[in-house]
């Protein structure tokens, strides 16, 4: 690994460096736009369609996303582009539909929780917001060290130390242009981040094709996964039908429709029919932002394969990919492949990727703690400044949490199957309740404790939870998921109609 | 469904989805223009108005 030279060049980090200053000016300059908790949260719900788009594909298309869909297309081969289908397909479907995500807007509530209160009960908003905001918080954990692994990989920095140093300096800079600005900035970095990443990962691809050409690329998947790297109907890469309906689930419903910073946007759109519109034309976004890094990192293994000096650090000497080693093909490819200039680009946009992302879910969970949880805790007597205040506090001490947990966290799995597991243990029970609460007159508030207790089950998935409950092996996170999502949606019918509503309300 | 029919399924979701999104990129970098202008004028009449109504506060004090 060490004979890779990268072409990471002074022009290169010169360029990182104007587009990191250019979104703290913007950040300062945003400031004086801000004077309540909707200007704060939700750019004053003044968002038309294509800023709606831009923002929403330029928050989920993060350094993250980048990261953990070209470990999969390395592990999985071909097969793995299904997920980014499956999630394309079904946000075209939300936004045909309006399926959850217009009731929400219809509601003008400005986060699920919120939602939860306004249908259930204050109580329910409460623990749904707890437990929104720590799966949330749990699921950016390894954000750090993703990015850290990119910034490794893409510039050949192998001095640890400096590594650690630069992700501290650029999440302190995520959090001061996120307490500055709210929701304007996060808006505007994110239109700006969009344009430099969709152009330069589309460039990155076709670099790649041209490089490698197709019949390479699928002879080494053939060679390394067989037919489980092109069919993901086949359970050898790590899929199987099971998996896939996990993706339906995961990568597709909740990706768009339940997962919090998604739907905010959706709050965030001027109208109903503007929420629709935001999804229909996302749905290529939603389905890129996996696909095209899938596919890189598909390039990444054809080009690994072949390269003497990176073979054996990145697969075993039966030829399987290694796990550990997975996540840092994409950015040793890109540093072998791009020019020098390009790769400044792309680096700039996946850093802006990496702050932007982060700025989103800062914004989002402390948002949620300090409107969802702390302020009904005191029953709604803060004051708009101490609300501010609280939430750019969180900020802060949420911050401190990612860099301490990214450092401790050993993985064991790969990075998208421990996101869902995180992700799963909010949105199980999130997804019951729009559910019920949105489509079903008869859901009640007993029915939604229970079905947000269930859903927080799904931390089973994850594989250091069953290593410690002696379950190693035993359960595939998948099966796992898909049997809390059976429990959660089942205690919710059963609790409603055991336990219905009193006619009170109580 | 054996593996060749797989290639090509893959090259043909793998072209159509980086032609959408190459157009899907190039209309928000140019319409998104517009759309942050706006954004800045709405924001900006907002706060406008606070401004009057807190100086019109003031006058009554």
């Amino acid at each position: 690994m060490q004979a890779l030279q990268s072409s990471f060049s002074t022009l290169d980090w010169v360029i990182v460096a104007v587009y990191l200053l250019a979104t703290i000016a913007i950040g300062i300059y945003t400031r004086q736009y801000i004077h309540d908790m909707a200007g704060y949260l939700l750019a004053g719900r003044s968002l038309k369609p294509l800023l709606g788009i831009a923002t929403m594909v330029g928050s989920e298309l993060g350094l993250v996303t980048v990261m953990y869909s070209a470990q999969k297309g390395f592990t999985g081969g071909l097969a793995a582009i299904h997920i980014g289908l499956v999630a394309g397909l079904v946000t075209l479907l939300v936004g045909l539909t309006g399926f959850i995500v217009v009731p929400l807007r219809e509601m003008g509530v400005m986060t699920i929780p919120e939602f939860y209160e306004r249908r259930f009960s204050r109580g329910v908003r409460i623990l749904g917001g707890l437990l929104l905001a720590v799966a949330g918080i749990l699921n950016m954990g390894l954000f750090l060290k993703a990015g850290a692994l990119f910034l490794t990989g893409l510039t050949g920095l192998t001095d640890p130390l400096a590594v650690k140093g630069v992700m501290t300096v650029l999440i302190v800079i995520v959090v001061f242009y996120t307490i500055l600005g709210g929701m304007v900035s996060v808006v505007l970095t994110d239109y700006v981040q969009f344009v430099v990443l969709s152009l330069g990962l589309l460039t990155a691809c076709g670099l790649a094709l041209y490089r490698l050409g197709w019949a390479e690329i699928t002879e080494t998947v053939a060679t390394v996964h067989g037919e489980a790297g092109f069919n993901p109907m086949v359970e050898g890469a790590g899929f199987g039908p099971s998996y896939i309906v996990w993706m339906i689930y995961t990568a597709g419903i909740v990706s768009c429709a339940v997962w919090q910073t998604a739907v905010m946007r959706a709050c965030a759109a001027e109208s109903t029919a503007v929420v629709k519109r935001i999804y229909v034309w996302s749905s290529v976004g939603f389905m890129v932002r996996f696909m095209i890094p899938q596919f890189l990192g598909v390039c990444a293994l054809a080009f690994l394969w072949q390269h003497p000096q990176a073979h054996s650090f990145f697969f075993d000497a039966a030829g399987r990919p290694i796990q550990d080693s997975s996540l840092l093909a994409l950015p040793v490819f890109l540093s072998q492949i791009l020019p020098a200039g390009l790769i400044g680009l792309i680096g700039a946009g996946m850093l802006a990727a990496f702050m932007s992302t982060h700025d989103s879910y800062l914004l989002c969970w402390a948002s949620v703690l300090s409107e969802d949880v702390i302020n009904p805790l005191s029953g709604g007597r803060m004051t708009m400044r101490g609300r501010l205040l609280t939430a750019r506090l969180l900020i802060v001490l949420i911050a401190v949490f990612l860099l301490i947990w990214s450092l401790w966290y050993e993985l064991g799995q790969d990075l998208w199957d421990y996101m869902a597991v995180t992700g799963a243990m909010y949105s199980i029970g999130a997804f019951a309740l729009l559910l019920g609460g949105l489509y079903w007159k008869r859901a009640s508030t007993v029915g939604a404790y229970l079905a947000l207790v269930a859903g927080a089950l799904a931390l089973l998935g994850l594989k250091p939870v069953q290593a410690a409950l002696g379950l190693a092996g035993e359960w595939s996170s998948e099966s796992v998921g898909l049997t809390v999502i059976g429990l959660a949606l089942g205690l919710m019918v059963a609790g409603s109609l055991l336990f219905p509503e009193r006619k009170d309300g109580r | 469904m054996d593996v060749e029919f797989w290639k090509g399924f893959w090259a043909l979701v793998l072209l159509l989805g980086c032609l959408l999104f190459l157009g899907l990129s190039i209309v928000v970098t140019v319409g998104g223009l517009g759309d942050v202008r706006a954004l800045f004028r709405r924001l900006a009449g907002e706060k406008g108005d606070l401004t009057q109504r807190r100086k019109d506060a003031k006058e009554e004090r």
